[in-house]
């Protein structure tokens, strides 16, 4: 069947068909819709959950931490301030090594205070243990979010769904609801009940808490395999860890993720028509990182970034962990909407090779 | 793809009307997008919002920059149009080469379609619009029945479909 739905609303009907047992939130600009949209759903009976309204973010999440510590299947969603706000939770739930999904509708972080859409809060969340994905679409926002509970499950980490804000949260699209059995969540080695005496996460030193890291970060790696089997077990495969997009002969190679992928890709066909050999490879996955989808690129590197750490954009640093000549234009900040058109020129510059800085920012819009 | 930007103003129903064309697109068996004016509520201000129809999946998300058709609702709008096509309620409002002219506040007035004391004209703006886009009637009829209740706007949106003149 066949809706239009927003991006937000898209995940929502997703989550309905995860069945969580607990949904806790707390609104912000422009993460609301979905949990406004799921607490329509529990509050009709079309889902059975619990949905816990609380006062701040690090309630939320801290609520769902102690539900899915129980052996509950959880739910929140929130952006960019409210993301900064729960950020000790965050890594209380990945050290805990619980599965849980969480919407992250991705927006600017203040200060200048801007409620618009870019990738600068939901790479926060890059060293914690989180499973990140973006989506490009509010169909891949869907299809993703009922992957999510499935990964998040089998590797026991908590699984992070990026949509644009805005973008793609308000835009209504036509999106496919597809049927889809989530396997029950597998059960705990303990069990918590009001009565038993039970300690988790104990006070570690040195070792035992290197080894808890590890293993971590071992999952985290393996999860790999586990993304890209549940891609192509699932009626539509993305191509795992990322998407390529007219690579095959390409000589230079378009790296980004998110939203505005769509235009871009508008933009590598207006380039196509005229002899130009570029493709797209679109990260569906910043962490784990896709580095063999990486090394295995041959040819000249452009990486687009909604997001900056010190002077270069966050992709920049990562795809340059794997590959080191490469250009990189940080773009897109706040809401700035780049076009096809837009795109154009900015790969048009890359392919002369017009771009004399490694990385540059880019403020040409129209 | 056909590409429209609908000019409004907070508070008369743009942002629906855009969400009521892509649903009808979509009952018509098309692909489409309806993107609202992003950020804060701004009744009283002038609201843009878009919408994209195609016979294949839609990509692109960003904003409509060049559209094919402009839809404006306030007769008081003073926006630049570089469409060909515009859909518009009198010829007191910007032209283009091909106008087309829908009385849609008088079609409200006439079905006692008022709110806060103004006439509400955005079904009926769908309507004349569905009908400048090859929209089938039906599928106008069905998505205003699943999104507003008041059978009224259903009439207003067949009237506008039925009268709209270029």
């Amino acid at each position: 069947m066949k809706k239009l739905l927003t991006g937000n609303h898209a995940i929502a009907e997703a989550v309905k068909i995860a069945k969580p047992d607990i949904i806790a939130a707390y609104p912000i600009t422009p993460q609301t819709s979905i949990v406004e949209k799921l607490a329509e759903m529990v509050e009709n009976s079309e889902l059975d959950a619990e949905f816990v309204r609380v006062e701040s973010e690090y309630t939320a999440l801290s609520v769902i931490l102690g539900a899915i510590t129980a052996g509950a299947r959880g739910f929140t969603a929130t952006s960019s301030q409210g993301l900064l706000y729960m950020y000790e939770v965050c890594w209380w739930v990945a050290g805990s090594r619980l599965p849980m999904v969480m919407a992250i509708a991705t927006r600017a972080v203040g200060a200048p205070w801007n409620i618009h859409g870019d990738h600068q809060d939901i790479i926060v969340l890059r060293d914690a243990g989180w499973i990140i994905g973006m989506v490009e679409s509010a169909q891949e926002a869907f299809d993703m979010t009922l992957q999510a509970f499935k990964i998040s499950e089998e590797v026991s980490l908590p699984f992070a769904v990026g949509l644009d804000g805005f973008q793609l949260t308000h835009t209504a699209e036509v999106v496919k609801i597809r049927d889809y059995e989530l396997p029950k969540r597998k059960p705990l080695p303990y069990t918590i009940e009001p009565s038993s005496n039970f300690a988790l996460n104990a006070v570690t030193f040195g070792i035992p808490k290197l080894k808890a890291r590890h293993e971590q970060a071992k999952d985290l790696e393996k999860s790999k395999e586990v993304i890209r089997r549940v891609d192509k077990e699932f009626p539509v495969s993305y191509g795992g860890l990322t998407e390529e997009y007219r690579l095959d002969d390409a000589e230079y190679i378009v790296v980004m993720m998110g939203g505005w992928c769509g235009d871009a890709k508008d933009a590598i066909d207006v380039l196509r028509d005229k002899g130009i050999q570029i493709g797209m490879l679109r990260l569906r996955f910043l962490r784990p990182f896709p580095r063999k989808e990486v090394e295995k690129l041959d040819g000249k590197i452009l990486v687009v970034d909604r997001s900056n750490s010190d002077y270069r954009g966050v992709l920049g640093l990562e795809v340059s962990t794997v590959k080191h000549d490469i250009k990189n234009v940080v773009t897109g900040f706040g809401g700035m909407e780049l076009d096809t058109q837009d795109f154009v020129k900015i790969f048009t510059k890359f392919v002369n090779n017009e771009m004399k800085k490694d990385v540059e920012w880019w403020y040409d819009s129209a | 793809m056909l590409e429209i930007t609908i000019y409004s103003i907070g508070g008369q129903g743009g942002v629906t009307a855009a969400r009521l064309l892509a649903l009808s697109a979509l009952y018509d068996g098309k692909y489409a997008q309806a993107i609202p004016q992003f950020g804060p509520e701004r009744r009283g201000a002038l609201v843009t919002s878009y919408v994209r129809i195609s016979d294949d999946v839609i990509r692109k998300h960003s904003r409509i920059r060049n559209p094919d058709i402009t839809v404006i609702f306030d007769t008081k709008s003073n926006v630049d149009v570089s469409s060909k096509v515009v859909v518009v309620n009198s010829n007191n409002q910007p032209q283009a080469e091909k106008t087309w002219y829908v009385d849609a506040a008088k079609i409200a007035l006439d079905l006692n379609l008022i709110k806060e004391g103004l006439p509400i004209i955005n079904t009926a703006k769908v309507g004349a619009t569905a009908k400048v886009c090859n929209l089938t009637i039906n599928s106008v009829k069905k998505a205003i029945k699943e999104e507003i209740r008041d059978e009224r706007n259903v009439k207003a949106a067949e009237i506008a479909y039925e009268v709209v003149r270029c």
